[in-house]
């Protein structure tokens, strides 16, 4: 019954985005572009060398690795609960006899099925005819890229659920938005991959779960990363998702209070 | 409409913005980080390869405020009035901009001015002072107008592109995915546009004139010896505001379309 409940708030989501079909060819030759861009550059800096034994080759597929990642974040999420919150709408979401954080992301889960199927596929095919791109061998490596997908939007799920929850108390999703935005630019190594960070950059990068939202899975992706340190990533991505979840939590049970106090 | 009641709008939207010191800060900050965060994602990425087709750091990073600064001016004023239009038009709220006794251009854009901006503004400028200070590019008088001159024409030149796309909204209504296009086309003089291959350069330099804004001023300022550089130096100067008048031209008759269908 419940999950019956998940897959309905997943295709109603779903349903809303083909509104917005006519707008996919546009944002297929967006993503194009900005894949285009940034092997450009890529061809500029590496030319036919190698640094750090990475090659124009495999920095297309990196960036269309991370440019497809970066499609299915949910991180957005936090101006959905934003403006529920703030117009007080949120209200009958609780009424619902469903935990509220779980309808929040089977609704977003909608939202990424459909740019999966409209966008993100779509994508790889055109830039793979393009600029070419090359797939994983090992069957575990794609065991492990599935599952660091699923991190990914558990993590990038989480993170934007609890800032918006933080600008509940003090009203400023649109700075927080910049700055989680803005951390996500750099210690994601969605354009700039971690292995290029020096020393410092890359151990702050490590105190952080942004990597998880694109380095990681085009790390797996590529197979430059090893059975002992998929599951030693694994198991970091695991503790961020029980930390934020957490986090969420206590923050969510504070929100209500303060919503109940205030009348609604 | 004059440019005192112009200002007086702009004075009195920058008073009701006041209003809410507090929020206004807070938001400042946050896109201060955020462009924080792509400068340093280029200042990381050149210290692996020190150059990009022969910019180092500095000359990447004026070239980059450029775009920035010029852009933040540009979309003071024409951001929130082109990005809102199709919706205004939906609703039925562009009618009281054609009924007052003044230029729906001018007052619209007013009505709407964007002080937002001013962390763009102020990033922008503390970076491209910092990169001018860094590089030796022989000032002279001539130099430094011509950088004043560049900024104002590229400023126009992003207002341009505003304001056409915002003009397509009187005939398409729905336009938002359009602007969508606009910001991921404009990362392609993010960086030297010598990156791309020939075509692609003609494109960015004759059809979509985007690499007037930044690349070939920046050209000029470091190294006008060279006569193509020069040329197209000047070429920029004039483009933006040029560009800025059609648009102009353009919304103007598509304002006037809206007016001939009675709303």
């Amino acid at each position: 019954m419940m999950m019956r409940a998940h897959y309905a708030i997943m295709c109603k989501a779903f349903s809303r985005n083909t509104a917005y079909r006519s707008e996919v060819w546009l944002r297929i030759f967006g993503n194009i572009s900005i894949v285009f861009i940034q092997i450009s550059i890529w061809k500029a800096l590496l030319g036919t060398g190698t640094l750090k034994g990475i090659d124009i080759g495999a920095m297309i597929t990196y960036s269309l690795i991370n440019m497809s990642v970066s499609m299915i974040l949910m991180s957005k999420v936090i101006y959905v609960v934003d403006d529920k919150l703030k117009t007080g709408n949120i209200t009958s979401d609780l009424l619902k006899p469903i935990s509220y954080p779980l309808l929040l992301f089977f609704d977003q889960l909608g939202n990424v099925v459909f740019q999966i199927i409209f966008t993100v596929v779509p994508t790889i095919i055109i830039s793979w005819l393009l600029f070419g791109l090359s797939f994983p061998r090992e069957p575990y490596a794609i065991a492990a890229f599935v599952a660091s997908l699923l991190l990914a939007l558990l993590i990038s799920f989480f993170l934007g659920y609890l800032i918006a929850l933080v600008s509940f108390w003090f009203l400023t999703t649109f700075a927080l938005d910049w700055m989680i935005t803005a951390l996500i630019t750099v210690f994601s190594g969605s354009f700039l991959p971690l292995w290029f960070f020096s020393a410092e950059w890359k151990f702050i990068a490590d105190m952080l779960p942004f990597q998880f939202l694109g380095f990681v899975p085009a790390a797996i992706y590529m197979e430059k990363m090893d059975g002992s340190e998929i599951i030693w990533m694994m198991g970091k991505g695991s503790m961020w998702v029980l930390l934020l979840w957490c986090a969420t939590k206590l923050l969510w049970w504070r929100a209500i209070k303060r919503l109940e106090i205030q009348g609604g | 409409m004059n440019i005192r009641l112009f200002s007086y709008f702009i004075k009195l939207i920058i008073k009701s913005r006041m209003e809410y010191r507090g929020a206004f800060m807070i938001g400042a900050v946050g896109q201060i980080l955020g462009y924080a965060a792509n400068y340093l994602v280029i200042w990381l990425l050149l210290q692996n390869f020190d150059t990009i087709n022969g910019w180092n750091w500095t000359e990447i990073a004026f070239l980059y405020s450029l775009n920035i600064l010029t852009y933040a001016i540009g979309a003071s004023f024409t951001y929130s009035p082109m990005v809102g239009l199709d919706q205004t038009i939906i609703n039925g709220d562009f009618d009281k901009y054609l009924t007052k006794p003044l230029s729906p251009f001018t007052y619209y854009l007013a009505s709407l001015f964007n002080i937002g901006y001013i962390a763009h503004i102020v990033i922008s400028v503390f970076v491209l002072l910092w990169s001018i200070s860094q590089v030796d590019m022989g000032w002279t008088a001539v130099k430094i107008i011509y950088l004043f001159l560049a900024v104002i024409s590229g400023s126009f030149l992003q207002a341009a592109a505003l304001v056409v796309i915002g003009s397509l909204s009187f005939t398409f209504l729905r336009v938002q995915y359009l602007f969508s296009i606009l910001f991921k086309i404009k990362e392609f003089i993010a960086y030297p546009i010598s990156i791309y291959g020939t075509l692609l350069q003609l494109i960015l330099t004759w059809i979509i004139p985007l690499a007037m804004i930044n690349y070939y001023p920046s050209l000029y300022l470091f190294d006008e010896s060279i006569l193509t550089n020069k040329l197209l130096g000047i070429v920029a100067l004039v483009i933006g505001p040029l560009a800025f008048y059609l648009s102009y031209k353009l919304w103007m008759r598509g304002a006037n379309k809206y007016q001939g269908a009675g709303g």
